[in-house]
């Protein structure tokens, strides 16, 4: 748990100086990159990156939420498509509930319909859709 | 919240190894965290949302007159309280519901349902209200539309309730107004049905403070049934929270095959709901604005929710017995026998990892039925 906090704290300092660029990119969001997630199929483009914040921050089991979010590829903002979706690994399921995700502007989106019902390990898996195919982006998250 | 968790953690894990003796039971953290999550009991109920009459006194009184109300159905025979017996914690003893013709379910007790995120085994309601206009529709339960509206038309004291909650009699409402009406009042009377604090309330609570002279009050059997329950057996994975349900479904190698069909449980219930027009979708949800039909809107449709059943809570589950959805396991025993020797190859091979036979010797299961019998109230 508390090498995962360490990550995401080394993952948030090192991302939001690495693309200052990219617009807007506020302190308190989580950000993760393909370099930082050693999943198997994790796309290799080291340049783009979602930040995201859960409203609540903390996230309840039984509770639903929603998730704001600003994807940079590069100093640029995200032109393409984005999906997000949650699973438990270890429990070989995912949410109960299908998020919807919609784009607002400059890589700005926003996702809501996620509920947690179990306690553990959740997953949530950033699907970044272009021309050139699809990549994800993958984010742990305890509860 | 996971640094509070931490410390309410380090407090309990040094007020229980503290406590180390022959009279006690040692948790690891992720026990204490479980246990942690079991309570305060009851929670705090706001209210709910869609339902106007929520908390309403003078429906909570007229709901409770219609739940135990013979005239509801279509040949006098059955109200709610025939099955949802009140002197039999809600419940009716049987394997299977008895309605007008027999039934394919078994029947739930009807208390703590204010909590519920959704209702019956299949969750084909996504309210309190919605799930109590099931039963009076259906043919084979009470079929009871008919009766319900000359109850209202020929009883002066009901017609009085339903003009004054409804601002019109009964005659002017349709079908469905007055099952809305009807199904909203019975809710409000229903949400106050709830068990009171139980053994294992006071000894998480001791747990929580340290109180070690209470901690010894709770039986060594029941402490031994706890930490497997929350550590080993992973029981309170599904059945989390004060209420010790996560809510959802699940599915448990329980046969679906039924007398004359097949009982796919969640599978129908999510379309169901999605497409009745009692959801909370629909208009006569009375805070849609609230956001309160979101878990409707975004449920998805799951082929794994084929065969899945809600996860009941637990509190006074050793007086609502039979169990399971078809009612097929008649005592405790039996449920922890189940779970314990479960077998794999009756789950789906794509569904969920978190069963496992957990080969329980007989003192294991004797302690686990300890444990269940601790959630009821013994005040």
């Amino acid at each position: 748990m508390n090498l995962l906090k360490a990550l995401i704290l080394v993952l948030v300092t090192a991302s939001v100086s690495a693309y200052a660029n990219c617009p807007d990119v506020p302190k308190d969001f989580i950000s993760e990159d393909p370099v930082g997630v050693p999943e198997e199929g994790a796309s290799e483009d080291e340049n783009v990156v979602v930040h995201y914040r859960t409203d609540p921050v903390q996230i309840a089991v039984g509770e639903l939420f929603v998730m704001n979010l600003l994807v940079c590829a590069g100093d640029e903002p995200w032109s393409g498509t984005l999906g997000v979706d949650a699973s438990m690994p270890a429990h070989g399921h995912g949410m109960n509930y299908e998020p919807k995700v919609s784009a607002n502007n400059a890589g700005h989106f926003f996702a809501q319909g996620f509920l947690f019902h179990m306690p553990g390990r959740w997953r949530f898996e950033f699907s970044l859709g272009s021309e050139a195919g699809t990549r994800h982006v993958y984010s742990f998250v305890d509860i | 919240m996971a640094r509070i968790r931490h410390i309410v953690f380090g407090v309990m894990l040094i007020a229980s190894l503290s406590v180390i003796s022959e009279d006690s039971v040692v948790f690891t953290e992720t026990e204490l965290g479980f246990i942690q999550s079991h309570g305060p009991w009851p929670p705090v109920f706001e209210g709910d949302s869609s339902n106007r009459l929520s908390g309403d006194p003078r429906a909570i009184v007229y709901g409770a007159r219609l739940f135990s109300d013979l005239r509801l159905s279509r040949d006098g025979s059955i109200s709610c309280a025939t099955c949802h017996v009140p002197e039999n914690n809600f419940v009716d003893g049987l394997s299977l519901g008895k309605g007008i013709e027999d039934g394919v379910r078994n029947t739930t007790t009807t208390s703590n349902l204010a909590f519920n995120r959704w209702f019956g085994w299949g969750g084909d309601a996504d309210s309190l209200w919605m799930q109590n206009i099931r039963p009076i529709v259906s043919r084979a339960e009470m079929d009871g539309v008919q009766a319900v509206r000359n109850l209202h038309e020929s009883d002066l004291e009901f017609g009085g309730w339903f003009m004054e909650l409804q601002g019109e009699a009964v005659q002017q409402s349709s079908d469905e107004e007055m099952l809305v009406l009807v199904g909203k009042a019975m809710a409000a009377f229903l949400e106050t049905q709830i068990t009171g604090v139980t053994s294992f309330d006071r000894f998480r609570i001791a747990l929580l403070s340290g109180d070690q002279r209470q901690m010894q009050r709770y039986p060594i059997s029941a402490q031994r049934g706890l930490k497997l329950f929350s550590g080993r057996g992973q029981c309170s994975v599904c059945h989390f929270g004060p209420n010790f349900t996560n809510g959802e479904f699940a599915e448990t190698g329980i046969s679906y095959f039924t007398s004359k069909d097949v009982d796919n449980g969640r599978f129908s219930g999510i379309e169901n709901v999605k497409t009745s027009p009692l959801s909370l979708l629909g208009k006569y949800n009375d805070k849609p604005q609230s956001g309160n039909a979101d878990k409707t809107r975004f449920l998805r449709k799951r082929h794994d929710s084929f065969g899945q059943f809600r996860i009941p809570g637990l509190r006074s589950v050793a007086e609502t017995g039979p169990y399971m959805h078809n009612g097929s396991l008649e005592t405790l025993h039996d449920v922890v026998g189940h779970y314990s020797h479960i077998d794999l190859d009756r789950l789906h091979t794509d569904g969920q990892s978190i069963l496992k036979p957990l080969n329980l010797n007989t003192t294991e299961i004797d302690d686990l039925v300890s444990f269940l019998k601790s959630l009821s109230d013994d005040n």
